[in-house]
């Protein structure tokens, strides 16, 4: 009786993952403050990670928490503190270009599905050892891995570049 | 997956009651602690040396009324105590207490609590932002600039001991230090680790963002009672779990000579909590602009100093 | 009853989930009023693509290791590109004093 417990209590937290990346989803782009907004993405990015966790990678998930919300997020709330307007702030009336995500999400779902056909799942979401995940950043993909640390580099230096005060002397 | 429900209810109230407990005498302790650095002598008149004042306390708090004022923005304000204590009952989950007992082993259980360490950051931004007040959305603000300072130098601090041990699993790394405990391998980098975490967990001298003398409350202003006593369980909740980090990584987790493994991590835990107050009450707090220097002229290069002459030593 | 219960296994539900997700994202650059309003959907559209990734990766790959080292090359161009965005965005509020995307028109004409 227990393990029906269980079972129910996982698929309960996987549906409250689901409502956190599709709420937070939904509140971020139509709300009107742009603070809801901020938080609506902080709990979308929650729920990715869930989703992450439940893909099998707890590396992938705790990386995304601390990326996104411990340095993107607080990015963007340094953003938002620095150039506050409450004018215009908000969400303009939905128009004719709503018909354009639509569409396009459509047409992209309708061809992954079409392309899906007759494959067959090869592996289900199982732990793999994360381990290699650090030998394989330095034996084979060492190219992608040190062209991302330059830019990295690159955008930061960028970044505090073009929002520089210049105090001039004298 | 075979954990029971029975595990699972039994976990959320265990933390929960730890974590009120905790509370309890963390509230005791530093009034207590206070009062004797200060030459007198705290609360002694609700039971025996004022053991019992917390409880007073705590009715008088739980009895008073929720107070929202009109303009503030009634979910974020209301939703901004949650935000900050719920991410405990996760971050206690890879903790371990002894050898046998530990809620969930988790391989990568440190990135988890210091993953989840921020999020009681951005309940405090939250607070800020939902009362409609200039004094709280400065605290809130001030608060999100401390995560500037101390975020690079806690994950270096935290790689250099993972480098020695070789897993992120906390267990492994208590295990690792059955002999000599890391301390002994690397003083400075407790010291930094101390320092770091005072400035995550918002405590004196880095209590900006709740500073009395210069913005009324901060953040907590506008909350009365209730909101305002779940913002202090979650503060002194993160301090147990950064103390908890800080025995695990440093200080050799359960081991020890006669006692049993539960009891060590506890008097561990609860010698960094009292070093976290001895601070309170001997430095005075320091400008912003002076702890943004601090963090990145003193902290990282020493920290990162530390790591490569780590790594050297490693190798060879 | 029981289709739900095979619900967190089946890689249906995740390219759903990633295809939302990139539409909500979408539908929100193309009518916030606000460049941060931008940066917001647009940090949701890479979700999107990232849990698009990972589920492919997870499911029809023998070798998983491929997608999460993709999708954490993922995590951080996007975190690089929110830096250099909000730059950008503080810059055009010292010198216009305007962030709407509707004001900042100069070019245009």
């Amino acid at each position: 009786m227990f393990d029906t417990v269980i079972h129910d209590v996982y698929y309960l937290s996987f549906a409250m993952i689901l409502v956190l990346v599709l709420g937070g989803g939904i509140i971020a782009v139509t709300s009107k403050s742009l603070i809801y907004c901020f938080f609506g993405l902080v709990s979308s990015l929650l729920g990715v990670a869930g989703l992450y966790y439940n893909l099998g990678s707890p590396l992938v998930a705790v990386m995304q928490i601390m990326i996104y919300i411990g340095a993107v997020c607080v990015a963007i709330a340094f953003g938002i503190s620095l150039t506050r307007k409450t004018e215009d702030e908000g969400v303009k009336p939905p128009d004719i270009k709503a018909a354009i995500p639509v569409v396009l999400v459509t047409a992209m779902l309708g061809s992954t599905l079409k392309g899906l056909e007759g494959r067959h799942i090869v592996a289900s979401a199982h732990k793999a050892d994360e381990s290699l995940i650090g030998w394989m950043l330095l034996k084979e993909y060492l190219l992608p891995f040190e062209i991302i640390s330059i830019l990295l580099t690159v955008a930061v230096i960028g970044a505090v570049t073009i929002a520089l005060i210049n105090r001039r002397i004298g | 997956m075979n954990i029971s429900l029975l595990g699972i209810v039994g976990y959320l109230v265990g933390i929960a009651a730890l974590v009120g407990l905790n509370a309890v005498i963390l509230v005791w302790l530093e009034r207590k602690v206070a009062g004797h650095m200060q030459f007198r002598l705290g609360p002694m008149e609700v039971g025996p040396h004022g053991i019992l004042q917390t409880l007073a306390d705590g009715i008088k708090l739980v009895s008073k009324q929720l107070v929202i004022p009109d303009e503030a923005d009634k979910p974020l304000f209301l939703l901004a105590p949650i935000v900050s204590l719920v991410p405990i009952f996760a971050a206690m989950v890879p903790l371990p207490f002894s050898e046998t007992v530990q809620a969930w082993e988790l391989n990568i259980g440190l990135l988890l609590i210091i993953a989840l360490g921020l999020l009681n950051t951005l309940g405090i931004l939250l607070a800020g932002w939902g009362s409609n007040n200039k004094y709280a959305l400065l605290g809130g603000a001030r608060a999100v600039a401390q995560i500037l300072a101390y975020k690079i130098p806690l994950l270096i601090c935290v790689m250099t001991i993972i480098m020695m041990t070789g897993s992120f699993s906390l267990r492994d790394i208590a295990i690792a230090q059955k002999d000599t405990w890391n301390v002994l391998y690397q003083p400075i980098l407790f010291i930094v680790y101390i320092i770091t975490v005072t400035l995550e967990t918002n405590r004196s001298p880095f209590d900006f963002s709740e500073a009395e003398s210069e913005l009324v409350a901060g953040f907590h202003t506008e909350y009365s009672g209730m909101g305002f006593s779940l913002f202090f369980l979650a503060e002194y909740s993160y301090m147990f779990i950064a103390a908890g980090l800080a025995t695990v990584l440093f200080l050799g987790g359960w081991h020890g000579p006669w006692l049993p493994g539960v009891a060590w991590t506890l008097i561990k835990i609860y010698s960094i909590i009292f070093l976290m107050m001895w601070f309170r009450w001997t430095f005075p707090r320091v400008r912003i602009d002076q702890m943004l220097s601090f963090g990145w002229k003193i902290l990282l290069p020493l920290s990162l100093i530390n790591f490569i002459i780590t790594a050297g030593v490693l190798a060879l | 009853m029981e289709f739900l219960a095979t619900l967190p296994n089946n890689l249906l539900l995740y390219v759903v989930v990633a295809h939302a997700l990139f539409a909500i994202g979408l539908y929100g650059m193309l009518f916030r009023r606000n460049l941060i309003g931008f940066l917001i959907s647009l940090e949701l559209l890479l979700q999107g693509v990232g849990i698009n990734i990972m589920a492919f990766g997870t499911y029809l790959v023998p070798d998983p290791i491929q997608a999460r080292i993709t999708t954490l090359f993922i995590i951080g161009i996007a975190a690089a590109e929110a830096a250099v965005f909000l730059g950008i965005a503080v810059a055009v509020f010292r010198n216009y004093q305007t962030i709407g995307v509707d004001e900042l028109s100069k070019l245009k004409g």
